[in-house]
């Protein structure tokens, strides 16, 4: 089952760029919400807070009630760039979150053949990420982190180095697997088309100081589709999320003008 | 690197005849150099230049003596303790810097001209303070080694992939785990490379030192000849040396390829 992921008050300022104004959100258990917002506005800054990798300044997080300390093991990440390692096969690449959690070779080979079924790389059990695509070699992370069954996912821009057709497959994928096992995922994106596809709930983050602008709920059927994409729902979010955006870049423009 | 090797097993037979051949390439150089050796010797016909022939015969010699087999050893010893002492310091030393930036930043330009004056300028200095014996030649043959290791080290460690380092966060490896699963793999390819280099470094080092003050070693063996003129032992001791130098070389050339093949990204 998903976790429940509550934000307190929690902000993160690095000099006197305020990055992250007090933020309180909850994450219900096994909702898939995604954060937009322009580049530089605080997103992986909030990720990573909650992630643990990031103390913030003040505030607190909960997971499941019990106040965040740093990395969990429940909880999966995904990084922009692959983190594969280049000496181990894309089997042993699956396993190895599983082998530093003392699993036993046999078991967590199973574990890890399985999954990567899931994310349509049995074909390539034995190849090195060398050998892989680039898209291929975030399945492999992907795989990786559904290995562990984690009961919360935070994805930072997985597929933003990626083409449009492939981002959308990926993140499609990503979608189905992750109703599968029921964990609750943030997601980071810069395509707002790709926020109104794969989520629940969109969140859209504005600039200086970071802060949520605005919370929206995705009403669309749980399983998803590309055509989806075209759908008046999806058209008058996407319409909305612009609309925000819009003023902010041109807010920050001008914030920015004088300095420039 | 290939796709095809990794992909295709090759088969035992196909492997074997591959070594076989590398081996054959291998000892065309020197069949050029012993060729061209005795073809100028020949044609030069002066006492000052021996041939092949003789040079090694004066090396049979040599090997059949107490004293000289006794300066081989003291150099083995020697140079194997100072390579493994230059390896073990320098990589602990780069890693240990790499780790932060900070201190990195500050020893590397130090490194680097330490690195880059002539060590031999520094010998005298040695010599007043460890006297003339194994105790300076060691030191000296490890001073000749272990900057380089340090700085690739250094450099490996602070160019490694930050993923790395944040999936090792991630899944909240202990240190132990992260060392052994994530920094050791990752840096093998710098650490085979920085410990082939510093070979050949801890030999020059070690030889040179000999040749200055020693009483036994290869380095002497080369001078005292000098000093009586006997240029066909000269030049078959020489030939020693670079057996001594170049087969090693090989050897660690080999694993380096075969490590940096699967450890490389
Ligand atoms: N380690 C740091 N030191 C100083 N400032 C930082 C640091 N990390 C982030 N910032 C600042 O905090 C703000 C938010 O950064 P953050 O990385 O969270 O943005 P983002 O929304 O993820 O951007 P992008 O979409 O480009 O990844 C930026 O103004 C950035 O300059
Ligand atoms: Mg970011």
């Amino acid at each position: 089952m998903g976790a429940k992921v509550e934000l307190r008050d929690v902000d993160r300022v690095y000099g006197d760029v305020q990055a992250l104004s007090p933020t309180n959100q909850v994450l219900e258990p096994g909702t898939f919400t995604t954060l937009v917002g322009p580049s530089g506005c605080g997103k992986s800054t909030l990720l990573d807070i909650i992630a643990g990798l990031n103390k913030g300044n003040g505030g607190q997080v909960l997971i499941d009630g019990s106040p965040s300390t740093g990395p969990r093991r429940e909880t999966g990440v995904i990084f922009q760039e692959a983190a594969v390692l280049p000496w181990r096969t894309v089997l042993d690449n699956t396993a190895f979150a599983l082998e530093t959690q003392k699993v036993p070779v046999r078991k967590r080979r199973e574990i890890a053949r399985e999954v990567l079924q899931r994310v349509g790389l049995s074909d390539f059990v034995n190849h090195y990420p060398h050998q892989l695509s680039g898209g291929m070699r975030q399945r492999v992370a992907i795989a990786r982190v559904l290995s562990t069954d984690p009961d919360l996912i935070l994805a930072d821009e997985p597929f933003g180095a990626l083409d449009e057709q492939t981002r959308v497959v990926l993140g499609l994928e990503l979608l189905k697997v992750v109703r599968q096992g029921g964990a609750t995922v943030l997601f980071v994106t810069h395509s707002i088309q790709e926020a109104a596809l794969l989520s629940d709930r969109v969140l859209v983050m504005g600039a200086r100081p970071g802060k949520i602008l605005l919370d929206l709920h995705v009403d669309l059927p749980p399983d998803r589709d590309p055509t989806m994409v075209g759908s008046p729902v999806a058209t008058a979010l996407v319409e909305q999320i612009w609309t925000v955006l819009k003023s902010e870049a041109q807010r920050a423009m001008v914030e920015q003008g004088p300095r420039s | 690197m290939s796709l095809s090797t990794a992909v295709t097993p090759r088969t035992q037979a196909g492997r074997s005849r591959g070594v076989l051949a590398s081996i054959g390439w291998i000892l065309i150089l020197p069949a050029v150099i012993l060729i061209g050796w005795a073809i100028t010797a020949a044609t030069v016909d002066s006492l000052v230049f021996p041939g092949p022939l003789q040079s090694l015969a004066r090396l049979g010699e040599d090997l059949s003596e107490p004293g000289f087999r006794q300066s081989i050893v003291s150099t083995v010893t020697l140079l194997l303790a100072g390579w493994s002492l230059a390896v073990i310091v320098g990589t602990l030393v780069g890693f240990a810097l790499g780790l932060s930036n900070f201190w990195s930043a500050v020893f590397e330009t130090p490194l680097f001209a330490l690195y880059s004056i002539p060590k031999v300028t520094l010998y005298p200095v040695f010599l007043l303070f460890l006297g003339i014996g194994d105790a300076s030649r060691l030191t000296f043959a490890f001073f000749h080694g272990v900057f380089p290791i340090a700085l690739l080290v250094m450099a490996a460690t602070r160019s490694m992939d930050k993923n790395f380092l944040k999936l090792a966060d991630v899944l909240v490896l202990p240190w132990y785990t992260r060392l052994r699963l994530i920094l050791i793999p990752a840096l093998l390819p710098s650490i085979v490379t920085a410990v082939r280099i510093a070979f050949g470094l801890t030999l020059l080092g070690l030889i040179l030192a000999e040749m200055f003050s020693a009483q036994s070693g290869l380095g002497r063996e080369l001078v005292s000849n000098v000093a009586n003129v006997r240029v066909d032992h000269i030049a078959g001791q020489v030939v020693f040396i670079a057996i001594l130098a170049v087969i090693p070389g090989f050897a660690l050339r080999w694993g380096e390829k075969r490590i940096t093949r699967r450890y490389g990204s």
